[in-house]
């Protein structure tokens, strides 16, 4: 069962103008004294305000994770707005690949669920852009947040997702903060679909890489190296799969942790050998 | 089938890419430089990605036909593998891929005619040789599922049939064989069908056709004059093992002509430790990775003993339908 306080998603945003709406949508409250980004906390999520481009992004989401020591499963999103040439103002569009201008570099998003809008090649540039030469989506923030995602989770986990704001006929210097909350706003159907796609994927991920109930009642008891810590998580998991519920108060005679350890294994033998297979 | 297709730039141009994407025009086409870039990065999630798996489009490069594994073969001592698919899209949980690579997307190789070439260098190298070459073509995947997409057998029997010194094994659990049956049999090309009893194909075969289903694809074949394969292999031990095998094995041999039968062929569970170590990571859960193995050799399998048993019993099953030399074990 997933605990009530575990936040399973990350959200980076740019601009304090993005971060409201979903404030406002999914209750999210400011932290204080969380470094140097304004962070927001809500009961499955937290989002974190980096202000503008992919250095900022980056370090803004390696700040929360490094902050709030969020388990690997995590899933990450960027949300913010962007810039396409043929796209109609206020779509939304989900990265299937990033391209950093700067430095050549592709990026894929693992789209494994059906995404509720159109997808697209996101251009992370390093300055706004007016020129908008293909059908791609321009965006700042794209490639350094998902290069910092995929170092704390999995690229099936972390995605960008833009809302059009600026187009051939409406160019970025007309938009306003007023617009950009109005933007994200009039889409937050589309950005709570994948939001609950997200957390969905996060859940069944972190349930399967969820501590062994038991092995705290072992921890506490004995005192478990480093490796040897690993050995007891992987031989509770094992008996956990064979539907076995080890009990630490059965190991009371063992003095040391590799005794606890020797007793698991030959749990695990003799049900191997109840089912004749050893 | 597929919603996203991945397609390396240097390839978009081929026409068996075009093909393949005419097929799958209402996919979402992503362009990249080289597959590994999806395929291989380090940070995705094999079981995840086998939700709504891709497909790449790609062109293998580098050395495209390669010496099989010890003890993979059919009594020849030439043996041979090549790949121009990678992965599967049915969902075995025994599956080595599964731990071999890092993506759960399916990478097709469409330049064909430079695994010919390659090929064709292999057999001359074996001239005439006493054992002829055999190239085994479902390692890396599964020969025929993909079958109506890849063109696989109707661009490689051929080839095949017109080098009858060399042998193909097309290894499959699909029934995809309309192909074939359009083909003239090739004495040289041989359809090698795996199967595990019932009760282990429910737990462990998700998105495979059914025993029956495949026995129907297998027996049409058959009929057709093409040499047709069994492949058990794995044999996984399920209590009562004796009784499952004993039941299915006469069910098989029930539908099938024993006495036309190219090969048999049959091998224990086995998983090479680094990649039973990312199977068991992926799915922690599950009993089939979780006891009764043990490591020899840098091979996880189950004990010596009870591999002994199953092979040895099975074995003897089978003997009472298939002359001994047509029986191999891997
Ligand atoms: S059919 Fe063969 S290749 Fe495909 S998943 Fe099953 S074992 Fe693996």
């Amino acid at each position: 069962m997933e605990t009530p306080r575990e936040r399973l998603l990350h959200l980076v945003v740019a601009l304090p103008a993005e971060a409201h709406p979903l404030a406002e949508r999914f209750r999210l409250k400011g932290l204080e004294g969380r470094g140097p980004w304004p962070v927001f906390e809500g009961e499955e999520m937290r989002l974190v305000v980096s202000g503008p481009g992919k250095v900022a992004a980056a370090a803004a989401a390696s700040h929360l994770q490094g902050s709030f020591g969020a388990p690997k499963q995590i899933a990450w999103l960027n949300l913010g707005i962007g810039g396409c040439g043929d796209a109609s103002l206020g779509e939304a569009f989900l990265a299937h690949k990033i391209t950093d201008r700067a430095s050549g570099k592709n990026y894929y998003p693992g789209l494994i669920f059906k995404p509720p809008c159109r997808t697209a090649v996101f251009l992370t540039v390093d300055q706004p852009e007016a020129r908008y030469q293909g059908p791609e989506v321009y965006d700042m923030e794209a490639s350094g947040f998902f290069e910092a995602a995929c170092a704390f989770s999995t690229a099936e986990l972390a995605h960008s997702l833009k809302i059009i704001s600026d187009n051939r006929a409406s160019p970025p210097q007309n938009v306003t903060r007023k617009q950009v909350e109005a933007l994200i706003a009039a889409r937050l159907e589309v950005i709570e679909a994948v939001i609950r796609q997200l957390l969905a994927l996060g859940r069944e991920l972190r349930s399967l890489h969820r501590d062994p109930a038991a092995l705290e009642a072992f921890t506490e008891r004995w005192r478990f190296t480093v490796t040897q810590e690993r050995q007891l998580r992987r031989l509770l998991r094992q008996l956990q799969a064979i539907e076995l519920k080890p009990e630490a108060a059965r190991f009371s005679g063992c003095k040391a942790a590799g005794d606890v350890l020797s007793g698991l294994r030959e749990e695990l033998d003799s049900a191997a050998a109840r089912e004749a297979r050893g | 089938m597929f919603e996203t297709v991945y397609v390396e730039e240097a390839i978009q141009g081929h026409p068996r890419a075009k093909a393949v994407l005419k097929r799958l025009a209402g996919a979402t086409q992503v362009t990249c430089h080289h597959f590994g870039e999806v395929f291989n990065r380090k940070a995705q999630n094999f079981r995840l990605q086998k939700r709504r798996r891709a497909l790449i489009l790609a062109g293998k490069r580098g050395r495209l036909v390669l010496p099989a594994p010890a003890g993979y073969g059919l009594g020849s001592r030439r043996n041979f593998y090549f790949s121009h698919l990678l992965n599967c899209p049915y969902d075995c949980r025994y599956c080595f891929l599964q731990g071999l690579y890092r993506s759960a997307h399916l990478v097709l190789f469409v330049n064909y005619e430079d695994f010919f070439r390659a090929l064709e260098e292999e057999i001359a190298e074996a001239g005439g040789g006493s054992e002829p070459p055999c190239f085994f073509s479902g390692y890396d995947c599964d020969s025929l599922a993909l079958e109506p997409l890849t063109g696989f057998a109707a661009a490689f029997v051929p080839f095949f049939a017109a080098r009858p010194r060399a042998c193909l094994e097309l290894r499959t659990k699909s029934v995809q064989v309309k192909g074939l049956l359009e083909l003239e049999p090739a004495r040289n090309c041989i359809a090698a069908f795996s199967f595990t009893p019932r009760p282990l194909h429910e737990r462990h075969e998700e998105g495979v056709p059914s025993i029956p289903r495949r026995l129907e694809a297998l027996v049409r074949l058959q009929e057709r004059g093409w040499p047709v394969g069994l492949r058990f292999d794995p044999l996984l031990y399920l209590e009562g093992f004796e009784a499952v095998y004993r039941d299915f094995f006469a069910a098989v041999f029930d539908r099938v002509r024993a006495e036309n039968l190219h090969s048999v062929s049959l091998g224990n569970f086995r998983l090479p430790r680094d990649i039973h170590w990312a199977m068991a990571g992926l799915y922690p859960e599950e009993k089939l990775f979780a006891f009764g193995l043990e490591e020899r050799e840098g091979l996880v399998s189950y004990r010596e003993a009870v591999v002994a048993r199953l092979l040895d019993f099975c074995q003897e099953e089978i003997s009472k339908y298939v002359p001994e030399e047509k029986v191999f074990r891997c």
